[in-house]
């Protein structure tokens, strides 16, 4: 009797269970669906921090090309209902299965996210490094500093989760050092940041260091870079509630950093920032209204651009040129009380000319600043060097051609500078640099000779012209 | 329609579609083995390059954010004057895949053009509405200028 | 477009299953072919013409071919079958094989191959072998040839398994889409089927995928690290595979086409016999039903059969992709087959059943390493680290942290490997009244929900423009 109840029963059990799943699955899936096509279409994602997708519009063109498809694919997925809710559940459920990555971040220790170290690109770096060399070969005479900075993950491996394999990043850093350290002045930080572990060297949910690392890195760069009288720095918080590029990578949200900014206690000069993209000077290198929006650390500058001086009324003759990424942005504000003019060069987005500028802004200090991760991957910053090591070239052609018609070396020098359109004044200040691109060419233009392309040569063609025409 | 043959012709006639539609596709988009050099001669020559100039590594990442040491060959005319929209691009790539990133450059670049002039350089704006895009396997051409068909028709011959 | 997507989930699949039920029966199959053509535009709009393709020539050689069988001209039909078979493997042959053969040649020459990559048609391999299955039905006389254009077009296109199979054969299909029946007892069990999928390929598969991914990023890999990897990727496949299988019979079913399982708990095989029996039923049945069996199957000599096992097993091998690393894939399991079957007979009875399972599953395993390994090359230097060929020990830090974070996904997978968690769910749900049941259904819920977030969490990425 038993027996063929449970038989009798089993397809009744069987048939509810299905009903009631294929039910309520179809009831979700249709909720998910109708929503998405009734409420309104967001612009923009605060929690990833990007523009979403928008409805494709619909052509022959891109229908045939398949682009209709795609874009509808991404609008559709970029538009779905309850998207950061989903995101944040899958965080939940990812860590409750055990798992110590989301997105490519690994959830450390202490609530810190660490980005994993880049992977080299070593034909990049060896050209990166080729172009320094080339540069510093160039203007002998100008002080170079050049410092990488590790991340997170490679300077505290005990943040990282158990066992969990990283890239060595330090080693790449001392592969750069090595082959460049002979030249320039190389300074490593690890032992700087972890000396100082007790405080928070990087921010728990974004990539950057915080100002402290910043400051620790200054200490250890300052000798290089000939200060010696070391001021004393205050931190003020600017913001408590700062949720970084990590967070929003891994879309773990669960953490907060503070935004810390550093005075020196006596501020005896002024200074302002000229923003050449909107011709702007700021007596100031903070952007507070930054603090309002998602990324904080942009209150350093408001972000990046191709080109940032800050001029102090401090009358020393220094000038500091950084070559850098976002990195250097917290670094400045401990540059201040020693240099007449800052300029940063954010070789990403800068189109200019490097020899103009070193002349114009009467340059006597380099300082690359950049992290690893960044330096690993990118090669904008050979690009703009080697614009400047090149166009040396051209000009020790032409200062060969010259010589041929015997006119002065210096003269040629100081002519196609007032031709690129330097202040005069400038060029009598900038004595060194002058004299350093008129005297470096003749030993160096066979030096890269080889290396480079087929525009400088035919630019190349023009400068003859124009030397010419000036002999 | 019972007979087989009927069928059978038919079937023929599909076989031949599809040969038609297989080597068309093979002919347009097979790899060329034409000379970046030979290429780029060809495109200049078939344009009055005198409104243009030519661009070196940083311009081109300027103005399409593409790094030339990842292509075969790039070539690039920006026009002289900021008030000019004659424009040459030609790239040649490494590799096939690279086509949709260097259409996508093309069409960003095409469209801040369009829009910089909009309303207020009617002449400049025609010309970009009847400039052309083209990629085709391992080339890339975009073409801005007052005659663009006899630049695409230069490209199609070298190819 | 693949069905673990927003776009499918939540878009194409809603709109296609009310477009098709509000139609009237006789005009459902015209419905599915067209939502099937969207389906495959979707994903791949510029290689339409090769399926639209497929579906007309096959209709017309199979009239063809069928018309000279009615009249009994033998030798016509037999010229007429090689040529629609050549054809549709021409096709195949075409976009998949081209750039592997010349690739071939030209290294045989000494000449470096082209960087050409021809893309492929999605889903050219499924669809083609559907469409020759059609056509070797009707020369076999297994099925009638077809005067209606929708039956044979909606029998190669039906979007289910038009990208990733099962490879469903004309003799179990004709006739069935005369006018579709969408039942609520198939709509039920589809939908089961269809969750059931979607959480083996989302929760299981796509998490084992990471693990296997991070595993295989490493510059050298313990001996530990390496057999992780190997078993990861083995899970990895498998449920990726075999839940996309659950997905379409489970779609197939909702539209009113039941279609038999494709995946029967491989990895409890006792032999490679087996797991052929279990491991992609529908290509199984395919090879031995179209290329074993009018071979001679078993019915030759021992000669005979060895080398008509080795050419099924090499054409297996290929089918599966156009490297040297497949072909030497199916002639593993060829070999291992012909072993089994001719060398090993007896002595397999001597065996107790667990351990030829563990032998069984292990020697599958080590084939999966030549699967996803993109050159013989790394497949060897896999197999090497599996035995400390990295030189970084047994274990390392590495080994212990894949293992601690994918541990409780890869006893959840492990478990899911066998049928016991299956015939435990069934005992609990339906045997324990409307408890069993209520308790059931939450889990599927949650489940479900937890596939949304994971589909939807593996599209989020945040803009860094500004990162560095």
């Amino acid at each position: 009797m038993a027996y063929s109840f449970t038989e009798k029963k089993r397809p009744s059990a069987r048939l509810m269970q299905h009903r009631i799943t294929a039910i309520c699955a179809a009831v979700i899936a249709g909720t998910i669906a109708v929503g998405s096509l009734v409420l309104p279409d967001r612009a923009f994602s605060d929690e990833e921090n990007r523009t979403l997708a928008q409805a494709p519009k619909l052509s022959s063109a891109s229908l045939q090309s398949g682009t209709f498809f795609s874009d509808l694919s991404s609008y559709l997925q970029d538009q779905i209902m309850g998207r950061d809710i989903w995101m944040r559940l899958k965080v939940a459920e990812t860590q409750m299965a055990g798992m110590h990555e989301s997105g490519d971040v690994y959830l450390g220790k202490n609530g810190y996210l660490l980005e994993k170290p880049a992977i080299p690109d070593q034909k990049k770096i060896d050209r990166s490094i080729e172009q320094i060399r080339a540069f510093k070969e160039q203007y002998p005479d100008l002080n170079m500093v050049m410092t990488l900075v590790p991340c997170a993950a490679a300077v505290f491996p005990e943040l990282l989760p158990d066992g969990a394999p990283v890239h060595d990043q330090l080693t790449d850093i001392g592969y750069v050092r090595n082959k460049l350290v002979d030249l320039i002045p190389f300074i490593e930080m690890q032992t700087a940041f972890r000396n100082d572990s007790m405080n928070q060297i990087y921010y728990r949910t974004d990539h950057h260091w915080t100002s402290r690392g910043a400051l620790d890195a200054f200490q250890a760069i300052r000798w290089e870079l000939g200060i010696d009288t070391a001021e004393y720095f205050v931190p003020m918080t600017v913001s408590a509630d700062f949720e970084g590029t990590l967070a929003s990578r891994s879309g773990c949200h669960n953490q907060k950093d503070t935004v810390e900014v550093y005075r020196p206690e006596n501020e005896n000069y002024q200074y302002y920032t000229y923003y050449p993209d909107s011709q702007e000077r700021i007596p100031s290198i903070f952007v507070t209204e930054k603090l309002e929006e998602k990324d904080k650390y942009q209150v350093f500058f408001g972000g990046n651009h191709p080109v940032l001086t800050v001029r102090t009324t401090l009358d020393n003759g220094k000038s500091l040129l950084i070559f850098k990424d976002s990195y250097a942005n917290s670094f400045v504000q401990f540059l201040l009380p020693y240099y007449e003019r800052i300029v940063l060069v954010d070789p990403r987005y800068y189109y200019e000319d490097i020899k103009t500028l070193i002349t114009s802004e009467a340059i006597t200090d380099v300082l690359f600043l950049y992290s690893m991760n960044t330096f690993a991957a990118d090669g904008s910053l050979a690009d703009v060097l080697s614009q400047a090591t090149a166009e040396t070239e051209e000009a020790s052609m032409a200062a060969a051609e010259t010589e041929d018609s015997s006119a002065d070396p210096a003269e040629t020098a100081s002519s196609s500078a007032a031709e690129t359109g330097a202040e005069t004044s400038s060029v009598s200040e900038a004595g060194t640099g002058a004299e350093t691109s008129s005297a470096s060419p003749a030993e160096n233009g066979t030096d890269s000779a080889d290396a480079e392309s087929g525009a400088a040569e035919e630019s190349a063609d023009q400068q003859e012209v124009s030397a010419e025409e000036a002999g | 329609m019972t007979d087989p043959r009927f069928w059978k012709f038919i079937k023929w006639l599909l076989i031949i579609v599809l040969a038609v539609f297989l080597i068309s596709g093979r002919l347009s988009n097979r790899i060329s083995i034409t000379d970046f050099s030979t290429m780029a001669k060809a495109v200049t020559e078939a344009t009055d390059l005198t409104p243009m100039q030519e661009a070196d590594n940083q311009m081109l990442k300027r103005l399409y954010g593409l790094d030339s040491s990842l292509y075969d060959g790039v070539l690039l005319y920006y026009p002289t004057t900021n008030m000019g929209a004659e424009e040459l691009l030609l790239v040649k790539m490494a590799d096939t895949s690279q086509a949709a990133e260097v259409q996508a450059a093309m069409e960003n670049r095409l469209a801040t053009q369009k829009k910089s002039f909009d309303g207020y350089g009617a002449e400049q704006t025609a010309m970009l509405e009847k400039s052309i895009l083209k990629v085709r396997g391992n080339y890339a051409l975009f073409i801005s200028a007052e005659d663009p068909v006899k630049v695409r028709q230069a490209f199609d011959r070298n190819y | 477009m693949a069905f673990s997507t927003i776009s499918f989930l939540f878009a194409f699949l809603p709109a296609a299953l009310i477009l098709y039920r509000i139609v009237p029966e006789r005009a459902r199959a015209v419905i599915l072919i067209l939502i099937s053509l969207v389906f495959y535009a979707w994903g791949d709009v510029r290689h339409l013409p090769v399926l639209l393709f497929s579906m007309v020539f096959n209709y017309v050689a199979g009239l063809e071919l069928g018309l000279l069988k009615q009249k009994g001209a033998k030798r016509r039909a037999k010229y007429a079958m090689m040529l629609a078979v050549a054809v549709n493997l021409f096709l195949l042959g075409y976009y998949k094989y081209t750039g592997f053969f010349a690739g071939s040649l030209a290294r045989m020459f000494g000449r470096a191959p082209s960087s050409s990559v021809m893309p492929l048609p999605i889903g050219i391999s499924f669809f083609t072998f559907s469409a020759i299955s059609y056509i070797l039905d009707i020369y076999l006389e297994r099925a009638r040839y077809s005067r209606d254009f929708v039956q044979v077009a909606a029998y190669i296109c039906m979007f289910p398994k038009l990208i990733s199979g099962p490879i469903v054969q004309y003799k179990d299909m004709k006739g069935r889409f005369t006018a579709p029946k969408m039942t609520m007892s198939n709509f039920l069990a589809g939908t089961q089927k269809f969750v059931v999928g979607l959480f083996k390929k989302v929760l299981l598969a796509d998490a084992l995928g990471a693990a296997f991914a991070g595993i295989s990023a490493l510059d050298g890999m313990a001996a530990a690290t390496a057999w992780l990897g190997m078993i990861f990727y083995s899970l990895q496949l498998f449920f990726d595979f075999a839940g996309y299988s659950d997905m379409a019979i489970g779609l197939a079913q909702i539209l009113g086409f039941p279609i038999d399982k494709n995946f029967d708990y491989p990895y409890i095989s006792d032999g490679i016999a087996d797991f052929w029996r279990r491991w992609h039923i529908s290509l199984g049945r395919w090879f031995r039903d179209y290329v074993y069996i009018p071979l001679g199957g078993n019915r030759c000599s021992t000669g005979r059969q060895i080398l008509n096992l080795l050419v099924v097993w090499l054409l297996t091998g290929l089918w599966h992709g156009a490297a040297w690393t497949f072909v030497f894939w199916g002639i593993w399991h060829g070999g291992l087959l012909i072993l089994e079957r001719f060398a090993l007979k007896n002595l397999r009875e001597l065996i107790p059943k667990a351990v030829r399972i563990a032998v069984t599953v292990l020697l599958v395993f080590i084939g999966w390493v030549f699967f996803f390994s993109p050159s013989m090359g790394s497949a060897l230097l896999w197999i090497r680290q599996m035995f400390g060929g990295a030189g970084l020990g047994i274990w390392n830090g590495a080994t212990g942290y894949f293992l601690r974070t994918n541990l409780i996904t890869l006893i959840a997978a492990v478990i899911c490997c066998g049928p016991n968690l299956g015939r435990t769910v069934t005992n609990l749900s339906y045997q324990k009244g409307r408890f069993g049941v209520i308790i059931s259904v939450a889990v599927y819920i949650v489940l479900f929900l937890c596939c949304i977030s994971y589909i939807v969490g593996s599209s989020y990425n945040s803009f860094l423009y500004f990162q560095f």
